[in-house]
């Protein structure tokens, strides 16, 4: 196995490391790749996951934690720099084969470091029935690349807040859960983080393969497609919303919205509100639109009243918002 | 032992096209969902989008894996299966009769760089 490294350790943002998983299945002849990174705070959703279901985007753009698609399937997850990112890629279309190899690495290295880990059946690593690792896999022709996290340590907070619903409430409580069911490195092994990445790299890597600057120039280039708005927003499947609100006043309003890759095909409105204008035209008018605030806002008129009986834009925002 | 089918054409990717005049269906093998394992999203593109043979139009995510999807052919997209949308699992079920996208061919002579039946069936026992 060859360690892939980088010519100099500065922290990148997470899109450079999955262009460079991408960058060394497409470009490297060597069969078997590994490398470890670490990122800020950052949450990584799935590739195909809705973005609004997973990542509270306000809690994230409040902290400073950084908003990331992934190629990879499965599930959302928040990282930081006490988290450790395995990434493995080689030359195999065996899926299954490739999934155990990787779980196998990871059990070696933490019996090194003098933990028993046990995999469980959805390829998580655990410690103690907690969860300290789990892992996620992309599979290109002729290339699979494998990538899991490795918990060192983590800001609870964080993890919880940034992919559940902003309730302080929740939150709290959230802490309490997620802590029960997840185990954190630092309390089983007496190593520093530095110390257990020098470990897991020894055990797993003969060899180094130091890539060039021009390496890392071709990584950055694959690395654009990570960071456009239509690879972090525009995977999100066609679904519909069905918003229902009680309105004081106006009635009993029910929005259903038809969706796709963020962007609004149509919605109907439905209810017992009195019908004073042209709804067909005001709702056409949300055709298009990003479904969020600023957009909605301006391009709805000030004045719904003279629509819908007594609606004003505030609520038929929240409607449409919820 | 996985399904092949006589009278299509399969990738080395494990997609296979079916040809319908200028038209072209195109899903993944029963080798291929077979291996992916229990599918849970297909990803796939719009119609009128433009595919090209040897590239990736979509993808297939599974319990295990995403994996991409690689057009056998080039062409333009003229329909999409809409019943994966809800039904994902339809191409467990049937990859056959499940096809992700339907395209018009745009070039015939690609399919010549396909394998038939039987060739595809030695690439799969050798896999």
């Amino acid at each position: 196995m060859v360690y892939i490294s980088l010519p100099d350790d500065k922290t990148r943002r997470l899109s450079f490391y999955l262009a460079m998983e991408e960058y060394v299945a497409r470009k490297l002849d060597e069969s078997d790749c590994f490398f470890l990174w670490q990122v800020e705070p950052t949450v990584i959703f799935g590739r195909n996951q809705l973005i609004e279901n997973e990542v509270n985007v306000e809690f994230c753009r409040r902290r400073g934690i950084q908003m990331y698609r992934r190629k990879s399937g499965g599930g959302c997850v928040y990282a930081d720099m006490s988290n450790i990112m395995f990434s493995y890629i080689t030359a195999a279309d065996n899926i299954g084969f490739t999934f155990y190899k990787f779980i196998n690495l990871l059990l070696l290295v933490l019996r090194k470091a003098g933990v028993e880990a046990t995999a469980s059946q959805r390829n998580d690593v655990l410690i103690d029935d907690k969860k300290v690792s789990g892992s996620a896999f992309y599979h290109i022709p002729g290339r699979c690349i494998v990538h899991g996290t490795m918990l060192y340590d983590t800001d609870m907070t964080n993890m919880v807040g940034a992919i559940t619903p902003d309730d302080a409430k929740l939150l709290s409580k959230g802490v309490k859960s997620v802590r029960q069911r997840i185990a954190l490195l630092k309390d089983y092994i007496d190593l520093d983080i530095d110390t257990f990445k020098q470990l897991a790299r020894d055990t797993i890597c003969r060899n180094t393969l130091m890539l060039t600057a021009d390496d890392v120039a071709a990584i950055e280039e694959l690395e654009t497609e990570y960071l456009s708005d239509s690879f972090i927003y525009g995977n999100n499947p066609k679904y519909s919303l069905v918003n229902k609100r009680r309105i004081e006043g106006v009635g009993e309003l029910e929005a259903r919205i038809e969706i796709k890759n963020d962007i609004i095909r149509e919605v109907n409105l439905l209810g017992d509100f009195f019908l004073v204008g042209d709804l067909d035209a005001l709702l056409k008018k949300l055709k298009g639109c990003r479904r969020n605030r600023e957009y909605l806002s301006a391009v709805l008129p000030d004045d719904l009243s003279t629509v819908i009986l007594n609606l004003n834009k505030e609520d038929f925002l929240e409607l449409l918002l919820a | 032992m996985a399904k092949v089918i006589e009278g299509l054409y399969y990738s080395e990717s494990h997609e296979y096209l079916r040809v319908e005049g200028e038209y072209g269906y195109i899903g993944i093998t029963d080798f291929a969902q077979n291996a992916l394992g229990n599918v849970v999203y297909v990803d796939m593109p719009d119609v009128d989008d433009e595919v090209t043979a040897g590239e990736d139009f979509g993808a297939v995510e599974s319990v295990k894996a995403a994996s991409d999807l690689i057009s056998p052919v080039s062409g333009v997209v003229v329909e999409v299966n809409e019943a994966l949308e809800d039904a994902p699992e339809l191409v467990n079920q049937d990859a056959y009769e499940n096809w992700i996208i339907k395209v018009s061919i745009s070039d015939p002579a690609e399919i010549d760089n396909l394998m038939d039946a039987e060739a595809y069936t030695a690439f799969c026992e050798k896999a």
